[in-house]
Order: C-alpha cells, then structure tokens, then sequence
C-alpha cells in the first residue's frame, strides 16, 4: 500500500533537549490519523518538522514517495499540498477574514493554479467553515472560537493534500467541538488527509482511523484508537506507574 | 609579537573598560523595557559639554564632576521616560518609542549645536599628558583613571542591582512585567528610574571620554556603533556581559585599527555589530542582565 | 455554466470596486487638482519655492520609499537614507568617469541601490525587527565610512554632477518636474502594491512572518523585493534633488541646511551659510555626510504618513 507520508526516524532537538527521538510514522492516503500525547511529548514540534519550520536533527519525512525534510523549505511544502493550522490561533492581524483566507488562495497553492478562481477557492473554503458573513471583520474583534476558524479555512484555501491540524478543538464548548468535528469528517471524504492532535479524547477516539501515541519525544504505539487505549503503555504514560499496577492487579475495570 | 601590537593591545583594553560604561547604560534599559535608546550616544555628549562647561567655567576636575553630570543626565532622563516615553508604553504604542530617541537625539544635537555651537571643544587638564612606562609600553594616566573609574562604576551598578529594594525591582520588572504588577511594584516608576539611570551612566560616560576626545555636537554618530556592538555583544541587558564585551570591541577595534589604518576605527566597530547580528541571528535575545 | 456564474461574479465585484472609488471622488478631485497646481506650478513661482518644492518631493519619495518596507511589510528600515546617499554616488561617478548623461544616470543610480539592497538584505533581513533597525543604522554608518576612505568617491570632498544646462530656470525646472515625476511615480509603485497580492504578501510578513511562510509565501523574496524597491526609488531620489548637499565640515555650521551653488568643501563659512537661495543646481555636489539630514526629514514625513 502506498503511503502518502512516512517519517524514518525522525529527531528534532532544540540545543540539548531531545523534542522528537527517532520517531517512525506512516500517513494512509485519506485517512484521518491521531497524534496524541502528555504535554510536552513533541507533538507539536513534530508537526512543526513536517511542514518545515523546525530543521530535523534526525531522520527523513518523505511525502508521496519523495523527501521534503531538508530538500524542502517551508513554502514550498505548503506548495506540495500540505496546509496547516496553529496550536495557538496565528492569523495575520491587521488583514480581514477574507485576505487571510485569500494568502492561502494566492500564495499556498501548487503552482499552476488559474489566478482567476481565487475568489472562488476563497469564498468556498469561507462557505465551509461558515464565517462567509464575518468576510470584512478584522482578527482581532473576532472570539476564539471564529480566529480558529479562519485559521482552519485559510489551510483550507491553499487546497491541501495533506491537512495538518493542531489542536483545532482546544478552547471550544461542547457544541463546537461537534460542529469542528463535523467539519474535519466532510474534509476527509473532499479527499483530503488529516493529520490532527487533540487532546480531548472524545474527539480522537470519535474522529481517527489510527492513532499515534508521542511520550518524551518518542513513539509508544501507533494502532487504531481502541487497541491504543487497551495498551498498558499508553495507560502509564497518561495516568501513572501505580494506576497500570493497580490495573493489572485489580482486572481492567476502568478504561483510559 | 612586535611592540607596537603589544602597545595597540594594552591601549584596546584601556579602551575597552571605558566601552563597557558607554553600553551597559544603553543595554540596561533595552533589557529592563526593550526601548532602542538611539539618544544614548547624544546623552554622552551632552554629558561632555556639561563636563566641558564645568572645566571651563570653575575649573572643576572633569572626573569630580562625574556626580553632577551624573545627576543632571538622571533628571532629564527621568522626565524624558515619565512625560514622553511612558505615555507611548501605556497606549501600546511600543514602536513609536524608538521613533521618539531617535527624535530626541536630532533634538539633543541641536540643543548643543545652540549652545556649544559646532566648534571643537576639549578639556585639558594639568596631568593629561602625564605617563607611566613599563618594559616600552606607554601608559598614559588619564586612560588609567577612565578604565578604573569605568570598572569601579559599573560595579557600583551591579551591586545596585543586586543588593538594594530597587535593584531588585528593577530585575524583578525585566524578568517578568506582569508578574512584576502583582507583587506591588510600580512598573512606571520602575521604568522612569531604569532610564533615568541609563541616562546617568550616559553622562558618566560623557565626562570620562571629554579629556581624551574632543567635543562636538555630532560625536554621538560614531558611539553608538560602539554602544550597539557592546550591548549586542554583551547580551542585550547584560551588566557583567557588556565588561567582557567591551573589552574585546576594544581589542578587536585598536587591533583592527593597527593593521587597516585609522581611518577605518568606525567601520570595524559596527563591522563587528552586523556579524555578531549575523552569527547569532535569534540568539541574541539578550541573557537577562546580571545572573 | 459554472464559468457564466463566476464570469458575473467578478463583473459585480469589479463594479463594486469602481462604486467605491467614486463613491470618494471629492478626494479624487483634490488630489487631481493638487497635481495640476503642481504641474503647473513652474510657471508662477520663483527659484527659491521651486527647489524648496524639489526638496519637499524628494523627501516625500523617500518616505513612501521608507513604507514601503517598514510600514506595509513591518522591518523598521531607519536607516533608509543610506540608498539615498548611494544613489547620489552612482549617478555622480556615472556622470564623471563613464560620461553618462542626467536620466540614464538616475536609473543607473536606482539599479546600484536595488543591488545593494539585495547584497545586504538577504543577511540583514534574517533579522527581527529591533536587530534589523539596529542593523539598517549600522549600515548606514559603514557605508558612510566605506565611501569616506575610497578614493573612487572623492573622500570627504565628495562628488560633483557635471552640470547639466547653463540656464538657471531651466536647471530650476528640470529638476522640479524630475523630483515630481519621481514622487508620482513611487505613489503609483506604492498604490500597485498595496492593490495587488505582493502587498497581500508584503502584509502577512508583517503580521506573522512564521505563519506566512506556511501559507506558501517565499518571505525572504517578497521581503528582499520589498527593500529592493524602497531602494530603488530612494537611490534614484539622490541624484534627482539637482541641490548640493553639505560636506562634512560645512554640516557643522549650516546645521544641515540644503543647499546649492558652493560645490565643494573648500567653501568659506559665508558662502557656506547661504540658504535655498543662492544660485541654480545646474550642477550639484554630493558628500558621505549628507545622508544625516535626508534620512531624518524622510524619517520625520514617514511617521506623518504612518500616523495618518
């Protein structure tokens, strides 16, 4: 089966601190996939490595077959096909709703693409995320919920392959949540493959077909989400040495 | 290693104690409230003119005056902070305060250029040609004094920093503003002492260099190559950093100056500033000063 | 069917665009106004107004120059003026050793600033903000030091422009309409940009420059063309001014006062003293310490358009 993202080994570290150890990952084409982890365990930097903006200390990520660690700089993995969005909400502040989105029309897709239809690309990824009638609205009088959503339309506009998504859903209510995860399950089925980090387990049990789990850096499992959360690692590294002793002593009476 | 490189040595590092005084004030309030002080260089020279005018008009001893100018550079820094830059920093207008020293030190050079005009000024004093010579190497007393008093003066400032209420507020405030806020402390008044200090050390400076340079309105353009290179090499908001640093900008320029020619003292200064800017692009977010 | 729908989108939007430039035209008119005053302006003023007007032009260039780079894509640049200064050195060594004439000279003149805003800003604008400014303003002094030690430059005595017509009016005007035709020219660049999607990019470096990176903008090209384009214009707003600017020793007691006529730093403190007044820029004379003053007025005009 042909991968459409493989990390071999891949290390990013900053100065001293080993972020990411030698993590190997394979990404299905069209599948949403689940990066989970405590705080700390280099989820973000990892998907910072993916798209370019931190340097690898180790290993190599190749996207469709062909390497982008290291060969790639940053715009041109965006030109790829790989969009994102930001942990904390990074849309540029002083532009409205619409030139935000249209910086990804213009400027994020393969090149090639007809000047003309940036409107369209523009006014589909708005329609979709549903903030077409805040168009004209700077960033800032925006509330969280709607900065998100800019966020997620403008790596929407730049028509991505790949969709890397950082915590879209941290911040949000109940009634959010199930709109964004609405939202990502319909991305998927346009034909567009999710990478996503979240910590809210409802949403990553609900939403990935596999799910890798990050500790200190270093991959534990990657499986699909109910083997992940019967491992005894995955319990440990989340809830403690003791509660998995309890558990293996006590039988499984409380899942994680 | 000829005489004359062992000479251009003993005279860089003479230079160079005399650099860490002219940055650290600088360096101080970048690190305290991140303000680019682009007047710091006219400060010192305002500083000179006051020493000058002190020399000329009571024959006080330029390095007895160290304390009134001192004094006179705290006030008008202090106002300067309290009635301008404070209020750019308390409507979020962060940027425009590097705007505003850059209009004051056009204002500053004016200043002098009326009162002093734009003729060349200096301060002669009995002992200023008086040297000391050891195994060939000159060492003339007044640079002697400057790098003593330049050393001993900047480790006054540590000690300040370290020991007394305000010192300790001063870091507090650089450390962590916010966090600064809810411990009680003023941060404005905190801010209007910080620069009132840099202005202080500006003036120190002023009347240390006025007996080995001469005096003229547009002296400040060549210093603040020198005050960048120290602060950048330093670490921004560095104390103990700016010593070393200026030490070896001081080496580093009397050296250079020794095989280049001095014609190319200024180039070599700020030569030094953009490659330190270039060598260490993000690493230069400034040590906080004192550890 | 879906092109007929999009093909009537964008007549709408492009209909709204035009509603909304009249829907300004007061201004429009004024501002056509004040062009046509000004065009026409040579025929009623005296010499004195004229270069005083030259002056105003240039500094006004340099400072949409200067918004360029620092107000649409945020590096505080202040040290700007350098470009002005090299500009005026380029055309003048053109003019002197290769024999150019006046407007191949000024294009020449912004082309060599383009260059060196692409030799220096692909290192310096790795920087962030504070460093960059601090960095522009070191540039500037090197600069000036380089060009005070080479021999090419003429040293402290500076450049002198061939002149370039003997009649004075006729210098007088050449000039006016030069600086003008500039001034219209940088806010046509300016308006361009700002409309198109290099501002769009230009923008988003400002705002988050991580960001705009993944969203597929190359920043280190749009920022580098960013500065190459405040240098071109600046670089060409040196030599357009046809006013000799102070040498080193004359700065001191003109208080940077531009001025025409005394060519060279061999002039007496009294001629040296005469304002906008004295006789025509047919020639003019450049020296490394004239870019003080050029850099702060166009730092001064920058934060009046910025503030507005």
């Amino acid at each position: 089966m042909e991968y459409l993202m493989q990390g071999f080994g891949v290390s990013i570290s900053f100065g001293g601190v080993q972020a990411v150890k030698d993590v190997d990952f394979e990404v299905r084409d069209g599948e949403i996939f689940g990066i989970i982890g405590p705080n700390g365990a280099g989820k973000t930097t990892l998907l910072n490595g993916i798209s370019g903006l931190v340097p690898l200390s180790g290993g190599e990520i190749h996207f469709r077959g062909k390497r982008i660690s290291g060969v790639k700089k940053p715009h041109q993995i965006t030109r790829l096909g790989i969009g994102r969005t930001f942990q904390v909400t990074r849309p540029f502040e002083g532009l409205t709703v619409r030139e935000n989105v249209a910086v990804g029309a213009v400027f994020g897709r393969p090149r090639g693409g007809r000047k003309a239809d940036v409107h369209e690309v523009v006014e589909a990824a708005m329609r979709f995320v549903g903030n077409a009638d805040k168009r004209d609205a700077l960033v800032p009088d925006l509330p969280v919920a709607q900065r998100k959503r800019v966020e997620l339309a403008r790596a929407l506009a730049i028509e991505p392959k790949l969709l890397l998504l950082d915590e879209v859903m941290a911040g949000l209510n109940q009634k959010e949540i199930e709109v964004v995860m609405d939202m990502v399950r319909r991305i998927r089925e346009r034909g567009t493959t999710v990478i996503l980090i979240e910590h809210i387990m409802k949403v990553v049990m609900g939403l990935c077909d596999r799910i890798m789990v990050l500790n200190y850096g270093e991959r534990l499992c990657c499986d699909e989400p109910d083997v992940v959360c019967r491992n005894d690692d995955v319990i440990c590294a989340y809830l403690g040495q003791r509660f998995t002793q309890k558990r293996r002593n006590g039988g499984a009476t409380s899942g994680a | 290693m000829n005489e004359g490189l062992v000479q251009a040595l003993v005279n860089g590092i003479l230079l160079g104690g005399f650099y860490a005084i002219l940055g650290v004030g600088f360096s101080l309030v970048y690190g305290v409230m991140g303000i680019i002080n682009l007047a710091h260089a006219s400060m010192v020279m305002i500083g000179s003119y006051l020493t000058f005018s002190l020399f000329s008009g009571i024959g006080l001893d330029p390095f007895l005056s160290i304390p009134l100018v001192a004094a006179a550079l705290f006030v008008i820094s202090w106002l300067v902070q309290k009635y301008l830059l404070n209020s750019l920093i308390r409507r979020g207008f962060m940027g425009m305060t590097v705007v505003s020293t850059f209009g004051l030190n056009l204002f500053l050079i004016n200043v002098a250029l009326l009162i002093w005009s734009a003729d060349y000024r200096g301060v002669v004093s009995s002992y200023s040609g008086v040297a000391f010579e050891l195994f060939g190497i000159r060492f003339p007393l007044v640079r002697i004094i400057i790098l003593a008093l330049s050393l001993l003066l900047t480790y006054v400032l540590w000690l300040f920093l370290i020991r007394t209420k305000t010192g300790k507020a001063i870091r507090a405030v650089s450390l962590n503003r916010e966090a600064a806020v809810l411990m009680g402390i003023d941060v404005y008044s905190i801010y209007n002492i910080t620069f009132g200090i840099g202005g202080a050390l500006a003036g120190m400076a002023g009347a240390l260099l006025s007996p080995i340079s001469s005096i003229t309105p547009f002296m400040g353009g060549p210093l603040l190559g020198i005050v960048f290179s120290v602060a950048v090499l330093g670490g921004l908001g560095n104390v103990s950093g700016a010593v070393i640093a200026g030490i070896v900008l001081g080496v580093a320029q009397v050296v250079g100056v020794h095989f280049i020619g001095t014609s190319w003292q200024l180039a070599i200064s700020y030569g030094i500033f953009i490659l330190v800017l270039l060598v260490r692009p993000q690493g230069l977010r400034g040590v906080k000063f004192v550890k | 069917m879906r092109d007929l729908e999009f093909k009537q989108q964008e007549a709408a939007l492009a209909r709204n665009r035009l509603l909304a430039q009249t829907r300004n035209w007061p201004l429009m008119a004024v501002l056509v106004a004040i062009t046509l005053l000004l065009v026409a302006a040579p025929f009623a003023l005296g010499g004195y107004w004229m270069r005083v007007l030259t002056v105003v032009f240039i500094f006004a260039t340099m400072a949409e120059a200067v918004n360029i780079i620092a107000g649409y894509t945020g590096y505080p640049a202040l040290g700007n003026a350098v470009f002005f200064g090299t500009g005026a050195y380029v055309a003048a060594i053109a003019a002197n050793e290769l024999g150019v004439s006046l407007a191949p000279a000024i294009v020449l003149a912004g082309l060599g600033c383009v260059t060196y805003a692409v030799v220096l800003g692909l290192p310096i604008l790795r920087l962030s903000g504070r460093y960059f400014l601090m960095a522009t303003l070191g540039l500037m002094e090197i600069t000036r030091e380089v060009v005070l030690n080479l021999d090419i430059t003429g040293g402290a005595q500076g450049q002198i422009f061939p002149s370039v017509t003997s009649d004075p009016v006729l210098a007088n005007r050449l000039f006016y309409y030069l600086g003008f035709g500039l001034l219209l020219l940088t806010a046509l660049a300016t308006w361009w940009i700002q409309n198109h999607n290099i501002g769009l990019a230009l923008r988003a470096i400002k705002f988050d420059e991580e960001a705009a990176r993944a969203m597929g903008i190359n920043t280190t090209v749009y920022k580098t063309a960013a500065w190459a384009v405040s240098a071109f214009f600046t670089g060409m707003g040196g030599p357009s001014t046809g006013i000799s600017w102070p040498t080193s020793s004359q700065q001191r007691s003109t208080r940077s006062r531009p001025r025409c006529g005394c060519t060279s730093s061999t002039c007496s403190e009294e001629r040296a003293r005469c304002s906008v007044h004295c006789s025509a820029p047919a020639s003019w004379s450049f020296s490394p310490s004239s870019c003080g003053p050029a850099s702060q007025s166009s730092t001064i005009l920058f934060l009046v358009l910025s503030s507005c």
